[in-house]
């Protein structure tokens, strides 16, 4: 429960209808993974390929600070928000890291945008390759949402906006996120730094 | 498959052949080919008793002759070229080779037919382009659906004492297929995966950098 409700038992009620009303984890973050595979398509995978390398930046620095930045966010949230109780912390963390992302994503997305010279291939070469540079943003995109819900509990369904079923596909899936699939930040520095010298040699 | 050194070559060559056939026939055309054997596969499996009436139809004269082959030659078996009454009953309660009853098999070998067509027309009326990444991509993707389709049927026409869990198209619905087509590729991959256990992440790394470096090497230089 989110604290400081002053009807614990009925928010309690309404989120458990809520909660049963909603579709399957696996489902929500999918439809995330369609639309930007659909930007990708329609975007082209030149430009594509320039917010790749801002999602790839700021997972690895979302992973590099995250130790140190944890404790920092706790005690400032026991300072500021008065966050006391381990739920209302993993809501707070879970909260921050993705309005980050978030923001950085749109920061790549929005006005301009870094750009890979060059004329793109041609359809059906172009278009493959638009929807699988698309394909890989969205799950970059998607599986890093997912990463930092499943890694503080899903604080989300706390207000009922998630359903923390895990169905045997999302449990499945859920080892496959971006951060569990490279869980040393210093991994992520070998794609990022070809990517900048490749955009810088071009 | 088992998780075998042998198994995981063989399966290597395999995907290998199938990336080298893509590469040399090109993008459009193992696309077309991709589309043409997925959705055929599929389409026919979701309308199969409609693609039996239209065969029948279309082929009455053709089919009706081949029943009666069918039972006149059940009628030669049974009576072994005697003149007996049992030869005359079987000639009337032969079952069709081809009925309702095995409508699955006509379809898979609609299937079959239509898959020939797509390699032998793709090749006749789409013109060659120049190999690439992702047409080998493309006839990888290729390899792995027929995979799940064929092996599974090859394994039990090979080795018959086998009991085959896997799925047999000819007798399977789509979501059989599915499932088997899923079970099929991670038990392959999980195996091949595994064996890299420790080396895992870096082999993600390398593998996106490699992937992202050949998307990059597609775009051609702009003249200035």
């Amino acid at each position: 429960m989110v604290h400081g409700v002053t009807h614990p038992e009925l928010l309690s009620t309404y989120s458990l209808q809520f909660t049963k009303s909603m579709g399957l984890i696996e489902i929500y973050f999918g439809t995330i993974t369609f639309i930007i595979t659909l930007v990708g398509l329609a975007q082209g995978y030149s430009r594509e390929l320039g917010r790749t390398m801002i999602i790839l930046v700021v997972i690895f620095l979302l992973l590099f600070v995250n130790d140190q930045l944890n404790d920092i966010l706790r005690t400032v949230g026991r300072l500021v928000f008065s966050f006391e109780e381990l739920d209302t912390q993993r809501f707070f963390l879970s909260g921050f890291y993705q309005i980050m992302f978030i923001l950085t994503v749109f920061a790549g997305y929005a006005g301009r945008t870094i750009v890979f010279p060059g004329q793109e291939m041609r359809a059906p070469q172009g278009s493959v390759l638009n929807l699988l540079v698309g394909a890989l943003n969205g799950y970059l995109i998607a599986g890093s949402l997912w990463y930092y819900q499943h890694v503080y509990d899903y604080p989300l369904a706390t207000i009922g906006w998630m359903n923390t079923n895990l169905s045997p596909i999302a449990a499945e899936l859920v080892n496959f996120l971006p951060q569990y699939m490279m869980p040393e930040p210093s991994l992520w520095v070998i794609p990022i730094t070809v990517l900048i010298l490749l955009r810088v040699r071009r | 498959m088992n998780g075998s050194i042998q198994s995981i070559i063989s399966f290597v060559l395999y995907i290998l052949l199938f990336a080298w056939v893509g590469y040399r026939r090109g993008t459009l055309r193992e696309l077309t080919t991709l589309i043409v054997s997925i959705g055929g596969f599929f389409l026919l499996q979701y309308s199969q008793g409609s693609v039996l009436d239209i065969i029948t139809l279309g082929l009455r004269f053709v089919l009706s002759s081949i029943n009666l082959g069918s039972r006149f030659l059940a009628s030669v078996q049974a009576g072994q070229l005697v003149e007996t009454d049992e030869s005359l009953f079987t000639l009337t309660s032969a079952s069709d080779w081809i009925s309702a009853s095995n409508g699955s098999t006509v379809t898979f070998l609609v299937w079959a037919v239509l898959l020939l067509f797509a390699y032998f027309l793709t090749s006749k009326i789409i013109p060659n382009t120049r190999g690439s990444l992702i047409a080998a991509l493309l006839g990888i993707i290729n390899g792995l659906f027929y995979s799940t389709i064929f092996l599974p049927l090859l394994v039990s026409f090979i080795f018959p004492h086998v009991v085959n869990e896997q799925i047999s198209p000819s007798s399977s619905g789509v979501q059989q297929v599915l499932r088997g087509s899923t079970e099929t590729i991670q038990d392959i991959f999980g195996d091949i995966w595994s064996t890299f256990e420790p080396q895992q992440p870096i082999l993600v790394a390398i593998g996106l950098t490699v992937l992202l470096v050949a998307i990059v090497g597609t775009l051609r230089r702009t003249q200035t």
